[in-house]
């Protein structure tokens, strides 16, 4: 046989194209084991989730405009406020940051390839999908009226209405939390690059971390708590039927244990995106960097110690409600240490306003705010009088809305770029987030007013003279909506006209900034050595164009 | 601070491909004997369950029950799962589990003890 | 050249991997988060029953006593403690690239676990027969009714979600064991049967406790 001259070998080799590149066709997505591509499958289909609970939000306001309002019935209004906590809860805080930011940039921050299981990750992406399915079907098909926290008997016994649907869609996303936390637990302890050491870790990485132990320990729990009432419902067992000796407040114990933690799954990521982002538009290091760090552990821990505090008016003996109550003061220690570590990196800071930093800076002022009315609803004596008002509604949107949204806002913001490739025009995000600022405290604020008035919530209609506060609350909702289509417009109208980002169009000094914008399908050329702290700001920017 | 790093090398190596990764040298295996042995223990102790149940122990018989069956699990876990020779991360996460466990069977218990207690606040 | 494609890297190491032992400890380390879930997952259950026991002791007597079979019960824990011991000589088997050892072992491990499942059927159709399955037949009218119906309510949920567990072990032991036979283990590589053994054990452990749980409450 002739010998085959091979020039193509002398020639130098092809850039590699980035990972949105990498493979084009529906199967290439659909069947992807890359972390970055399932990111971006869990950003498209948790925005759509986002909009079906906001819908649902906007419907409410637009029903409480009026106490005579005909929009809808006492049931159809049940099924909406319980369609918007499900949605809102389960198919798009829970997951956000975590699914989202956390996969694409995990393995990044971390100077690996990928997540220690790509294909478990991607499993975990279909069970959200295929939850958030079966959940959609439901709502479509009646919905839901029992409220997102199914409480017995109610739920199990005497509702009409799509609950076993609903909890096995619930259910089936629940595992796709487990997965996520697990990867990222096995991913940070076993892939650390080289030098990276837990000391040296972005404050980013601790937070997820952090949440990924409350996956991991606490929606084991709910699982099979909503699969107990489904079963129920379905066989009648009687485990929560009082008729049967049953107790309804366990339920309510089996449902806090998780939902309270849950509620930690969905701010802890925000703190990390937080911390990243305030490190880098100060200019600074995060100050307190270890304290930072452990009250994320912190509040992991803490956070399953406080449950009761959600039913101290339930039926829970009162020496488990002081129990309670006591340890819920303690919960707030870690988070106020965050904030004064923040408070006090921006001091003598390089301060700059591009839009990543100003959903960090409301983020703070307005967790801020739902944390000390949290240590409100912590004091036993108080909550007596608030429980099931607007009080705690405006309590837990405050940290829901104003810190764990934010956040995410601040993290796509942030890391539009690196994910994309892509500057958008940062005019128009600081507009976006000035306009959802102002909404959501219009919104928010005067249902601390109407809940310590006596306002109950779930209800369909209210007194006359409330009447006023609701409508600054709709007219705040219509404003805040606006604030969030905002984003939608632009982001995508950067992806075609967007400025090219350099790798590191910030400035900032954590792993990923140090591959190109989109990066490479396998991340590292080779796996990086680290010599140095994660918020190393003293030196000059490496900003590549 | 305890050691909790992975034991196992990261970062740039030579190709795995000639070092037969799976025979670490920290990884003593117990013999076929000790693994009998450990059997015939769990056995024991699966007797002597049954057999107390049948003893009239009253309000005892439910903490020895779940004495041996504590002491059966431990067994597993030490000897059938390795724990024995695992890293101090392995032993960890091992104990966190029942920890949480513990955790949401003692402060439900809180409740559930102290009903009554102040008189007119239900059962 | 492309990282995974160089010459020399073994083939049993995933992508995202430097060394097969950093791949075996994530295995290793995923499946103890894995079963630390599962922990929780049946601690729930574990949980309302205790609550349960707590407050209705005498039904919960009763029926423990009167219609949970002690001596089956008793077989089937010493079958699947059979089934861990087998487990594990499989493990060590395969640590030392016993290849028809490994596969007789696994071979044992089914039988026991088949035999197990055999066992809790022909205990379910006898409590069919008794009239003591909760809503599908129940026909107990005796004293404590509603206590024992709540009492065979949790046997019935407890002991179904472990054998569930077992099914699916049962399937991925009889996954391993073709691999096994098709010599993919070797004492370079037997990541796979060790990592699965850790499940098994855990579902034993599960029974450990169940079994003087609900059959021993005196």
């Amino acid at each position: 046989m002739s010998k085959v001259i091979d020039y193509a070998s002398a020639l130098p080799p092809l850039p590699a194209p980035d990972y949105l590149h990498d493979g084009t066709g529906l199967r290439s997505w659909l069947l992807t084991v890359d972390h970055k591509r399932i990111a971006v499958l869990y950003m498209i289909s948790l925005t759509f989730f986002f909009m079906v609970g906001g819908i649902a939000a906007l419907l409410i306001r637009l029903q409480l405009l009026s106490p005579n309002s005909t929009l809808m019935e006492a049931e159809t209004y049940n099924r909406m406020f319980t369609t918007h906590g499900v949605i809102m809860v389960f198919f798009f805080l829970v997951p956000s940051i975590p699914a989202v930011i956390g996969n694409f940039i995990v393995p990044l921050q971390v100077g690996a390839r990928d997540m220690a299981f790509p294909r478990i990750n991607l499993l975990s992406w279909y069970l959200y999908v295929i939850g958030g399915l079966i959940t959609l079907y439901a709502i479509i098909s009646g919905g839901v009226d029992t409220g997102w926290t199914f409480y017995t008997p109610y739920s199990s016994l005497y509702a009409n209405s799509k609950v076993v649907p609903t909890v096995i869609g619930i259910f089936i996303s629940g595992f796709s939390s487990i997965l996520t936390g697990l990867n990222f637990v096995v991913t940070i302890h076993t892939m650390r690059a080289p030098g990276l050491t837990w000391g040296r870790l972005p404050l980013m990485l601790w937070s997820l971390y952090a949440t990924s132990i409350i996956f991991i320990l606490g929606t084991p729990v709910i699982a099979i708590t909503l699969a107990l009432v489904g079963v129920e419902r379905v066989f009648h067992l009687g485990i929560f039927d009082p008729k049967m000796g049953g107790d309804p407040v366990l339920f309510q114990h089996l449902f806090w244990f998780y939902s309270h933690p849950a509620v930690y799954i969905m701010i802890l990521p925000s703190m990390g995106v937080v911390s990243d982002i305030i490190a880098c538009f100060s200019r600074k290091r995060i100050f307190g960097y270890g304290f930072v760090a452990a009250s994320s552990i912190a509040i992991a821990v803490l956070s399953f110690l406080v449950w009761g505090h959600h039913m101290f008016v339930a039926g829970e003996s009162v020496y488990s409600a002081m129990i309670f109550s006591f340890l819920s003061f303690f919960v707030a220690i870690p988070s106020a240490i965050k904030v004064f570590n923040w408070t006090a990196t921006l001091y003598r800071g390089s301060i700059s306003f591009e839009t990543p930093m100003l959903y960090a800076l409301g983020f703070i002022g307005l967790f801020t705010m739902g944390g000390l009315t949290g240590l409100m609803l912590a004091t036993l004596a108080v909550d007596v009088h608030v429980h099931d008002t607007y009080f705690i509604i405006a309590h837990f949107h405050y940290i829901m809305v104003g810190g764990a949204v934010m956040g995410y806002l601040g993290a796509i913001h942030y890391w539009w770029p690196k994910i994309t490739g892509k500057m958008y025009p940062d005019i128009w995000g600081r507009v976006s987030a000035f306009i959802i600022f102002i909404g959501f405290n219009l919104t928010f604020f005067p249902q601390f007013i109407l809940g310590y008035l006596g306002m109950p919530r779930r209800y369909y209609t209210y007194p006359e003279e409330f009447q006023m506060l609701n409508v600054f609350s709709t007219a705040g909702a219509s404003i805040l909506g606006v604030g969030y289509l905002m984003p939608l417009v632009y982001l995508l109208w950067s992806l075609k006209y967007g400025k090219p980002a350099g790798p590191n169009p910030w400035g900032a000094t954590t792993l990923e900034w140090k591959v190109s914008s989109p990066p490479p399908k396998h991340n590292f050329a080779s796996i990086p050595l680290v010599t140095e702290e994660a918020y190393d700001y003293t030196k000059e920017p490496t900003n590549a164009a | 601070m305890m050691n909790l790093d992975s034991t196992a090398p990261r970062g740039p190596q030579l190709p795995a491909a000639s070092v037969p990764s799976d025979l670490l040298t920290d990884h003593n295996s117990t013999s076929v004997a000790a693994y009998w042995l450990i059997f015939f223990a769990l056995m024991l102790l699966l007797g002597l369950t049954v057999l107390a149940a049948h003893w009239n122990l009253g309000a005892l018989s439910l903490l020895i029950a779940l004495l041996i069956a504590g002491l059966k699990a431990a067994l597993v876990v030490w000897y059938f799962m390795h724990v024995r020779f695992a890293s101090k991360l392995t032993r960890l996460f091992s104990v966190a589990a029942l920890a949480w466990l513990a955790l949401l069977m003692g402060l439900t218990f809180s409740d559930y003890l102290s009903r009554g207690w102040i008189v007119g606040t239900g059962k | 050249m492309p990282h995974s494609n160089h010459p020399t890297r073994n083939p049993h190491l995933a992508e995202q991997f430097e060394t097969l032992a950093q791949q075996r400890e994530a295995g290793t380390l995923g499946m103890w988060i894995f079963l630390a879930t599962e922990v929780m997952f049946f601690g729930g259950l574990f949980t309302a029953y205790a609550v349960y026991r707590h407050r209705m002791p005498q039904g919960f007597q009763l029926a423990s006593g009167e219609y949970l079979k002690e001596t089956w019960g008793s077989i089937n824990t010493a079958v699947l403690l059979g089934s861990s011991l087998s487990v594990a000589l499989a493990v060590h088997a395969a640590q030392h690239g016993m290849r028809k050892l490994l596969v007789w072992l696994l071979a044992i491990t089914l039988l026991l676990g088949g035999a197990f499942l055999l066992i809790k059927a022909h205990e379910y159709q006898l409590e069919y027969h008794e009239g003591v399955i909760p809503t599908l037949r129940f026909t107990y009218d005796g004293p404590h009714a509603n206590e024992v119906f709540v009492f065979m309510s949790f046997y019935f949920t407890l002991t179904g979600l472990h054998a569930l567990h077992m099914l699916i072990g049962l399937a991925l032991w009889l996954v391993m064991l073709i691999r096994a036979w098709r010599g993919h283990f070797s004492a370079a590589y037997y990541a796979p049967i060790e990592i699965m053994g850790l499940y098994w054990h855990f579902v034993d452990i599960i029974w450990i406790f169940l079994f003087p749980l609900l059959y021993l409450v005196r």
